[in-house]
């Protein structure tokens, strides 16, 4: 009996499949048929798979610490008999909770948001749409699995059809983005592996890889390597550096504006909205949930480095002449408050970071989209080369101005609600996180407002001005039907998400709550 | 001679599908001597008939516990019967296929020698992996060997063919020499030609060390390994491709068994110098196969250097000397097998389709035969080691003891080999995913258009057991070797 959960990702498998195999004559069938699926994903989101969210079986590394995870689906999966060291047994288990309930929403909004903005692809539709649904099954068996071994798997298979996409379907020099991007995120998945391979094994016997059995304090028993202190963070910095790469965090973020400005756009949407999303989901259901001591031992160093990405982020966003690299580099900027959220250690910080990762991931989409609408006209993004663009394109400039305004917190939209959090979180930190560096990040807000202000005013306000002339203005027409459909979902539920943030946040506060209680069974020495 | 006769029986029962297929080679050659110029299709059916008899007799004796037969010489026992079995389920597959490169179908099948060759090759295999003394250890290699040579030199026309067999077989006898010098010290050590522990508990440490480097140097040269892969370069682009598919499967096996048996004989009188002995070979490989893969254009040459990296990963188990080790070194050995098979079968084909095997001529080639380059593309992912194929869950079930030997011993030596697995499997990334890359493009010339049903079912069922094997059954194989090779 395969639960709803499995539908979810074996959907979009299926979908995959019958693309593929379609004749070349129905090809447009393949476009209709992957936004009907993602629609229904969508449907069997918002209407089955949240509700259930903050009910469902109790799962806790002690039975005093229950966490509830809805709809859980398990079977037996591997038995890998290792000898005398024991048994691995990894599990095939699905579940939702109040830490991903909210990123499954996400994906399942971008996904259809995505199809739509592909819709005129005509370079080899059916491999397009097969690829996009596979990088759609995998995502959402990323962020459902309960397994370990389970979400390495999908983490890792991730990386195949955005590798394709970008290299196949983008830019001039996509082929050496892509291998960039393919080449360092595997770089930090095998630095997971190592943690994958360890963790298990404490004592003889059999050793779990689902996320219960792993934050099991038997694990750190006496004489175990990730009993001691030292073991502890040498785990945790392995899954540090596999999901910083992902999230990513300076200094390794630097596949990420290659990859993005090669991308054409609905690949960029998908990678920064959702790819970079698993990244810092992982931060904080693997790394903080497997090894919250070391996680509080090293939280002046994580918060710096998140605070290093918010500013130097915002810097270099700051420099930029592609409309597109600044949104990249702005993505980088954002990011760093997940960093700095997961890092202080307190209820707020951590919520404000999952909330982060919901909002920035809506505003990110809506700002890639904009970008594209300006590039599929006319093929450039240079921020100079356009002026005045609100006298004949006012619809268009509403919406950037929105997705700008939410792009640098404007109290009403939903980053705001997520970087108040965090910032919150980060002066009151339990870690050693100091003052300064909290206020540093402030900073980044005042940056992210320098930089988007400026942008929008050397492109959308003053006199009208082009640099491709009259062949520019003919064909720089407002947004499209399609368009208006794509971005205003967006931008409502930008506004939605930001004046009343108790729908998004109540389920995350609530798995925060039950989740810092549960890892002081974790921190005892 | 009577009860000699009957001594020998039971253990000839033991090694019926050798004599099967020994009779097989026997019956060939007069086949061939006789018929062979006018009914080349009847040889090749007979060989595949042998193989397949060897096969069905192999699959008989798996259920049969561990013996040792002809007086302790050899041992069969089920976990190298599964490596036998790998053997010749390689053989047949690729041997069905064989006449569909280009070589055999543009000159003909020729008279049949070639097929006596490549069930000689086989033979050899199947006596290597479950010899446990050293004079039919060197019988089984140097067999192995030769055929090896001669069918490198197949297509018999000057140039790179002559060129690649030349080498491979000054090579191959300076190593075999290396080699035998290293078997003599070994028995100036015990006084007996068994690999069995019993003689080398009390040899000197040092001696022993250096007789095992020396008698170790036959099973790397097979595998490929570095500092003994020079010819593997020019012998996988010299070599007609269809014996690259023999050359790149069934002497692997072999070595496997030959490094089960050195170990099993050696490694407890050496201690810890075993795995320092073979973490040099490890990292070598490892660092030069990826490396030098890096700059080819060719595709078996690309495949070449990647087997001196997979060498690499062979060896790990080796190096632990466990038998979770061994399991997940010879359940890498199948996958590695699956994989070669379905690359030099997708290569076949896309040679027969543009004429080269420069992959950057491939251009466009990937567009109307998508099937082709989708089952190419899990082979190669499946050689990088990613999910959800089986390279990914063979790299694993070597990682997972590796990282335990690291935190039981404490030893040092393990946790760089651990490091060094992952980072080479990033690095491999980078040239595996190339030929694929150059399908994928437009342009280029259509070339010729062709469905090879052969090639396409290799191709299909390699492909299809790399997913299967990625996903689950792997624990349940792994196990069933521990528990043989205990």
């Amino acid at each position: 009996m395969v639960g709803l959960l499995s539908w979810l990702w074996l959907l979009p498998l299926a979908g995959a499949l019958a693309v593929v195999l379609l004749p070349s004559r129905w090809a447009y069938l393949s476009r209709w048929g992957t936004l009907v699926l993602t629609l229904v994903q969508l449907i069997l989101v918002v209407g089955w798979v949240l509700p259930a969210v903050g009910t469902g079986t109790l799962l806790g590394p002690t039975p005093a610490t229950p966490m509830p995870v809805a709809l859980y689906e398990t079977t037996p999966w591997l038995r890998l008999n290792l000898g005398s060291l024991g048994t691995l047994a990894a599990d095939y288990a699905l579940g939702v909770d109040g830490a991903n309930g909210l990123l499954l929403l996400l994906h399942t909004l971008l996904m259809p948001i995505a199809v739509g903005a592909s819709w005129h692809e005509g370079r080899r539709p059916r491999t397009y749409f097969a690829l996009l649904q596979l990088l759609n099954a995998t995502v959402v068996g990323c962020f459902l699995a309960f397994d370990f071994l389970l979400f390495y798997l999908f983490f890792e298979v991730m990386l195949l059809p955005m590798f394709f996409l970008i290299g196949g379907w983008g830019g001039e020099r996509r082929a050496y983005a892509a291998l960039k991007f393919f080449l360092y995120t595997l770089l930090g998945s095998v630095a997971m592996l190592v943690v994958v391979v360890g963790l298990p094994f404490a004592q003889a016997g059999v050793h779990s890889t689902t996320y219960q059995a792993l934050a099991d304090p038997a694990l750190r028993a006496p004489g175990a390597f990730y009993a001691t202190p030292y073991g502890q963070q040498v785990g945790f910095v392995l899954l540090l550096v596999g999901f910083a790469i992902k999230l990513p965090a300076v200094p390794l973020h630097t596949w990420l504006p290659d990859a993005h400005v090669e991308a054409s756009t609905p690949i960029s949407v998908l990678l920064a909205g959702v790819l970079l999303k698993a990244g810092g989901y992982g931060l904080v259901r693997v790394a903080y949930g497997f090894f919250p001591a070391a996680g509080q031992a090293l939280g002046f160093w994580v918060a710096l480095v998140g605070v290093v990405g918010i500013v130097y982020g915002s810097l270099v966003a700051l420099a930029q002449t592609d409309f597109k690299r600044l949104v990249a580099y702005s993505s980088v900027g954002h990011m760093g408050y997940v960093l700095l959220g997961a890092a202080s250690g307190t209820a707020l910080g951590l919520s404000g970071a999952l909330y982060q990762l919901f909002a920035h991931g809506l505003v990110t989409a809506a700002l890639f989209l904009l970008v594209g609408v300006v590039y599929d006209r006319v093929h450039s993004r240079q921020i100079s080369a356009f002026g005045g663009l609100w006298q004949r394109l006012p619809r268009y400039t509403a919406v950037v101005a929105l997705a700008f305004f939410a792009g640098l917190a404007l109290p009403g939209t939903v980053s705001f609600v997520a970087e108040l959090l965090v910032l919150m979180g980060a002066f009151g930190a339990t870690t050693d996180v100091p003052l300064w560096l909290a206020a540093l990040a402030l900073a980044g807000v005042v940056l992210a407002a320098v930089y988007f202000l400026w942008a929008f005013q050397r492109m959308f306000l003053g006199p009208w001005r082009l640099a491709g002339g009259a062949d520019w203005e003919a064909r720089l027409t407002d947004l499209s039907p399609r368009e208006h459909l794509l971005l205003w979902p967006l931008a409502g539920l930008i506004l939605l998400f930001g004046l009343w943030p108790a729908l998004g946040l109540g389920p995350i506060t609530a798995w925060v709550a039950a989740f810092f209680e549960a890892s002081q069974t974790l921190l005892a020495p | 001679m009577g009860d000699f006769l009957a001594q020998l029986a039971p253990d000839l029962a033991l090694l019926a599908p050798e004599l099967v297929l020994l009779g097989g080679i026997c019956l060939l050659l007069l086949v061939e001597l006789g018929l062979g110029r006018r009914r080349p299709g009847l040889v090749w059916a007979l060989a595949l008939g042998v193989v397949l008899a060897d096969g069905v007799a192999l699959a008989l004796q798996l259920a049969q516990g561990a013996h040792v037969v002809l007086s302790g010489t050899l041992r069969v026992a089920p976990a190298t019967t599964y490596l036998k079995l790998l053997a010749a389920g390689a053989a047949l597959l690729w041997l069905w296929a064989a006449p569909e490169s280009k070589l055999l179908k543009t000159r003909g099948t020729g008279a049949g020698e070639a097929w006596v060759l490549s069930l000689g090759l086989l033979w050899g295999v199947q006596l290597l992996v479950q010899a446990q003394n050293l004079v039919l250890v060197y019988l089984a290699l140097e067999l192995v060997s030769i055929c090896s040579y001669v069918l490198v030199a197949y297509s018999r026309s000057p140039g790179p063919s002559a060129e690649a067999a030349t080498k491979y077989l000054l090579y191959g006898g300076f190593t075999s020499a290396l080699m035998l010098y290293g078997f003599s010290l070994l028995f100036g050590l015990s006084g007996s030609l068994q690999l069995t522990p019993e003689g080398y508990t009390a040899a000197p440490a040092m001696q022993l060390g250096v007789a095992t480097g020396l008698a170790l140097s036959g099973a790397l040269f097979k595998l490929a390994a570095a500092p003994l892969h020079f010819w593997a370069p020019d012998v996988y682009s010299g070599a007609p491709t269809w014996v690259v598919g023999l050359l790149a499967t069934l002497p692997k096996i072999g070595a496997m068994g030959f490094l089960y048996h050195l170990a099993v004989g050696l490694a407890p009188g050496l201690g810890a110098t075993w795995p320092v002995l073979l973490t040099g070979v490890i990292l070598l490989s490892l660092v030069l196969g990826n490396l030098l893969a890096l700059q080819q254009t060719h595709f078996l040459r690309l495949l070449a250097y990647s087997s001196v990296s997979q060498a690499g990963f062979l060896l790990l188990g080796p190096a632990l000397n466990t038998p979770t080790g061994w399991a997940a070194a010879f359940f890498y050995t199948g996958v590695y097998v699956v994989l070669q098979l379905g690359a030099v079968a997708a290569a076949s084909y896309y040679e027969r389709r543009s004429g080269t095997l420069v992959f950057e001529q491939w251009r466009g080639l990937g567009r109307a035969g998508w099937g082709w380059a989708l089952a190419l593309g899990i082979t190669l992912v499946g050689l990088v080691g990613l999910p959800p194929t089986a390279g990914f869950t063979g790299k694993l079930t070597l990682l997972l003891p590796l990282w335990s030997a690291y935190t039981t011993t404490g030893a040092g030596l393990y946790l760089v080999l651990l490091v060094g697995a992952v980072v080479f499997t990033v690095v491999g990334l980078a040239y595996y995913l190339k030929p694929l890359w150059a399908l994928a493009q437009g342009g280029g010339e259509g070339g010729t258009d062709a469905f090879i049903p052969k090639l396409a079912l290799v191709v299909a069922l390699t492909a299809g057991v790399t997913l299967a094997l990625g996903l689950s059954g792997f624990d349940r194989l792994t196990g069933w070797l521990a528990q043989h090779l205990g």
